[in-house]
């Protein structure tokens, strides 16, 4: 059984970039009962349309239902888990045991996959789940690999691991410091990452800050590349790439450079030195934080730790492609180049194509020198086909 | 109703069961996020003392459990059944699959700190077989009571004692300070912008921070109109002398010696560094900043 790319997206756009950069199932989370609650969510129509487009290219599609649900956040509950069923979800991912069992009770056809917010950390603690009739479960980030080693041979539940993406300082679903500070629900998808924030630290009366830095808890974030092989060795069951509030441009770099990984895998057994320098080269285009393995080699030291969380807005995604026709692309500027650049035109399949912009117009026909107004309208020529999945990047 | 508090002491046992106290939550110190309690042949000892005294006693083993600590913990639960504990608290549900896998008399209950939130989860763990559960800290009262008429005689609920806010495996102190630093409980974090500290407490099995202490003066007698199993008194970043102070100025309330202004007066005397916030101050939270 090969395993499962798991891509996020926060709208229709980035699922389908998702799916078109090879992902091989997408989570989604839906106006309601989801966290990221400022992920740009789905309606029921979206959520149809996105299930319709991932079938017909035999991908999959998972909706979250992952909040810690209170009393009232069950009004309306059965009625969507139908509707999602309906509509044809391959699975809805949630972290109460009551969302599994009503679920299980209506006997609908969709899966029901156990949250990472559940904080499942061993093969004991899965056995409930599957006594419970869970189809899969996410464990938490903080299970190293040696661990997860042990725990592939002790269950026969699929097992899903994160792979890539933005990581809780602490365990998710447990932490609750962005409730005290701010009044912002960390379980109901409202986390203001108070963990990312600078603190003073004491002991008793004594401050023990550093002069070049306050302590923080904020996490670099994963990428579990140097695993990779090892997790496939293991027979996980699916590989998950955190962020459903990234752009589309984060998650075609990062789901096309596994796929590339994934695929070199099963082709050779095992992953070349070249592919994994392919991939490198994308995973330090689609981020602007700084990465670490997580805990699969153990409990983070100071090597996973951010201690100064002024990111740097990536501006390597110049323009994305709306239009094309006669070898002139119509673009939707958004970051500053200009005129006699290089750039590079990067698709969804194949390598990447580098052309000097030589010709760049307005759609009145009128030659412009820089483009630097986000958003704007143009037409350039480029050397190949494009088309509205490819994004146009700093060389 | 059970009228649980946290003990460090054996010295304290008497006066807490004078005080109306029925069960005391003690700490085993590897097995639980406390960095004050008692070791494995300590423990044998308070639970003969307090069976002595007919107080009931519920180890606390709250930790996450990893894969390779499975052996360690099923071989600790078979002592605890040995030694005759009454209850053990958790937060991880291996402990109960463990309990009953190995066919243990133990009773167990639920606290998985942030994920008992609505009645429905907890109706499904009666179903389970858990024997009772803790609702979680951070949901406004009324959703508390909701949740108890629900599962009547199966809930306990924390009324006082620090928040804890966040657990995780990373040592962030050690981290931060670049060496390993005796684990007490006299550390704090401040956010820049704000000035509420933190105690924030690291053993080599992970990190706890702390919010403000609760406490429930003003809500105590509707609290105990409910349908609980218990209430939890649990200081575990205090003494046994604090405890004891609390739990006469709760009684005092309940008796009606005292009235809610004076309890809090005597409250805040206690110890002025501690931040309290009511049980009826914990709001229901927004899901964004709209």
């Amino acid at each position: 059984m090969k395993v499962e790319l798991l891509a996020p997206a926060g709208d229709l756009e980035r699922l389908k970039v998702a799916i078109e950069y090879g992902a091989d199932a997408v989570y989604i989370g839906g106006k309601q009962f989801s966290l990221r609650a400022r992920a740009s969510n789905f309606s029921l129509a979206d959520i149809k349309e996105a299930v319709q487009y991932a079938h017909q290219r035999n991908r999959k599609v998972f909706v979250t239902v992952n909040m810690i649900p209170h009393n009232s956040d069950f009004e309306g509950l059965q009625q969507y888990l139908k509707q999602l069923d309906e509509i044809n979800v391959d699975a809805i991912i949630c972290a109460s045991v009551a969302i599994l069992t009503m679920v299980k009770n209506l006997n609908l056809k969709m899966e029901v996959h156990i949250s990472t917010q559940q904080t499942t950390t061993n093969s004991v603690a899965i056995s409930y789940w599957q006594n419970k009739k869970a189809d899969r479960i996410v464990l938490a980030r903080e299970v190293t690999y040696e661990n997860l080693k042990e725990i592939m041979k002790k269950t026969t539940l699929p097992i899903e691991v994160f792979i890539h993406g933005g990581m809780c300082a602490n365990f998710s679903g447990r932490c609750v410091i962005s409730n005290m500070l701010t009044n912002r629900d960390a379980n109901r998808g409202g986390c203001a990452q108070s963990c990312r924030w600078s603190y003073h630290l004491y002991q008793n009366d004594k401050c023990l800050d550093k002069e070049d830095k306050l302590l923080s808890m904020g996490s670099k974030d994963m990428c579990a590349y140097d695993y990779l092989e090892r997790l496939l060795d293991l027979g996980v069951a699916s590989l998950k790439i955190e962020g459903r509030m990234k752009t589309a441009y984060y998650i075609a770099t990062v789901v096309k450079a596994y796929r590339i990984l994934i695929d070199d895998y099963y082709k050779n057994g095992k992953i070349s030195q070249k592919k994994l320098e392919e991939a490198i080269v994308l995973f330090e285009r689609g981020s602007n934080r700084e990465f670490f393995s997580g805990f699969y080699p153990g409990i983070p030291d100071i090597d996973g730790q951010i201690y100064n969380n002024d990111v740097q807005a990536n501006q390597s995604y110049l323009a994305n492609v709306i239009d094309y026709g006669a070898g002139i692309a119509t673009i939707e500027v958004r970051n500053y180049f200009k005129l006699n650049d290089t750039l590079r035109i990067f698709n969804p399949q194949g390598e990447d194509v580098y052309f000097k912009v030589t010709s760049l117009v307005d759609l009145d026909g009128k030659t412009v020198e820089i483009a630097n107004k986000p958003m704007q309208i143009l037409k350039m020529k480029v050397p190949v086909e494009v088309n509205t999945f490819t994004f146009i990047t700093k060389s | 109703m059970r009228i649980v508090t946290s003990v460090f002491e054996e010295k304290s046992l008497l006066t807490l069961k004078k005080l109306n106290v029925t069960h005391v939550l003690v700490n085993e110190l590897n097995f639980s996020s406390a960095i004050k309690g008692f070791d494995l042949k300590e423990l044998k000892n308070i639970v003969n003392k307090a069976h002595q005294l007919q107080l009931k006693v519920i180890v606390k083993a709250d930790r996450l459990f990893n894969q390779s600590e499975l052996d360690e913990l099923v071989t600790f639960l078979k002592y605890l059944a040995t030694i005759e504990i009454d209850e053990i608290l958790f937060s991880d549900l291996t402990i109960k699959m463990l309990v009953d896998e190995h066919n243990l008399k133990l009773k167990t209950i639920y606290a998985p700190e942030t994920l008992l939130t609505n009645k429905y989860d907890v109706q499904q763990l009666q179903i389970d077989g858990f024997d009772s559960c803790v609702i979680s800290k951070d949901i406004p009262l009324v959703d508390m009571f909701e949740i108890v008429s629900s599962n009547k005689n199966y809930c306990y609920l924390r009324v006082h004692g620090p928040i804890l806010i966040s657990y995780g495996l990373r040592r962030f102190i050690s981290v931060y300070l670049d060496e390993f630093k005796e684990y007490t409980d006299n550390y704090y974090l401040k956010e820049e912008h704000r000035e509420t500290l933190l105690p924030i407490v690291e053993k080599e099995t992970g990190t706890w921070v702390y919010g403000d202490t609760l406490q429930s003066i003003s809500e105590i007698n509707t609290i105990f109109k409910q349908p609980l199993k218990g209430i939890i008194i649990d200081n575990m970043l205090y003494d046994d002398e604090y405890t004891i102070k609390v739990v006469k100025i709760y009684k005092d309330v309940l008796e009606q010696k005292i009235d809610y202004e004076k309890a809090m007066e005597k409250l805040s005397l206690l110890d002025e560094k501690i931040n309290y916030t009511a049980i009826s101050e914990i709001k229901k939270t927004a899901l964004d900043k709209d």
